[in-house]
């Protein structure tokens, strides 16, 4: 039973943060100037908040729920 | 001639994410104890400072949009001040060359003289003043906002 509510309430946090990141990463689709490093920033920081995300969610399914 | 803010700017910003970044890294030693202590596993500890980490990362990822859709367009007719306020709030504002009375550079701090960056005021007819602040390269702006406003002038006679 706990499992199912600590899925759902980590499967919301998920959905708020991806909504919050992808709403970011429009932004920079829609309005950045063509030709600058901002691409490259841009990968370190969806580098990062993945593999954040992987190991989080890794760690997710390791807790001793029931 | 497009200008954002001078990259200190955000560096400052970065410099306090990454302090907050580095908070479970100093707090994992303790973790052992704070299992033995409270009963929460250290799994479970380590899944709540990775949720901390992905707020940090997401807030220091908004702080870089803020900065960087920042922009002051200087072109030959008009200066164009695009401001990025939050994520879903956004101020795009123009006012023609010709409007332009008097120009001021403000180099508020030590930092301001050492990086090189100021405000440049622009007072034009209307009652409005006009910003461009944090930037870099400002006595270059202000000579061409000058340049492009006499031409506009000239023309205009």
């Amino acid at each position: 039973m706990s499992f199912i509510v600590a899925l759902v309430l980590y499967a919301l946090f998920l959905a708020v943060y991806w909504f919050f990141v992808l709403s970011i990463l429009w932004h920079v689709r829609e309005y950045a100037m063509p030709q600058d490093s901002s691409r490259l920033v841009i990968w370190v920081f969806l580098g990062i908040i993945v593999f954040l995300n992987t190991v989080s969610l890794a760690l997710f399914f390791s807790l001793p729920l029931t | 001639m497009v200008l954002h803010r001078h990259w200190i700017v955000i560096v400052l910003k970065f410099l306090i994410g990454v302090i907050l970044l580095t908070l479970p890294a100093v707090a994992a030693p303790f973790f052992p104890a704070a299992e033995t202590a409270s009963g929460i596993s250290q799994v479970a500890l380590w899944f709540f400072a990775l949720i901390y980490l992905l707020a940090i990362m997401v807030i220091m990822f908004f702080f870089w949009i803020d900065y960087y859709l920042d922009i002051w367009i200087i072109t030959s007719e008009r200066i164009v001040d695009i401001n990025q306020k939050g994520l879903f709030n956004r101020d795009v504002s123009e006012f023609m060359l010709d409007k332009v009375q008097d120009i001021t550079i403000e180099i508020p701090n030590m930092a301001a003289s050492l990086l090189r960056y100021g405000n440049i005021i622009i007072q034009t007819a209307g009652e409005r003043s006009f910003a461009i602040k944090q930037v870099p390269r400002i006595y270059e702006a202000k000579n061409l906002i000058l340049d492009y406003t006499k031409k506009q002038n000239v023309g205009a006679l």
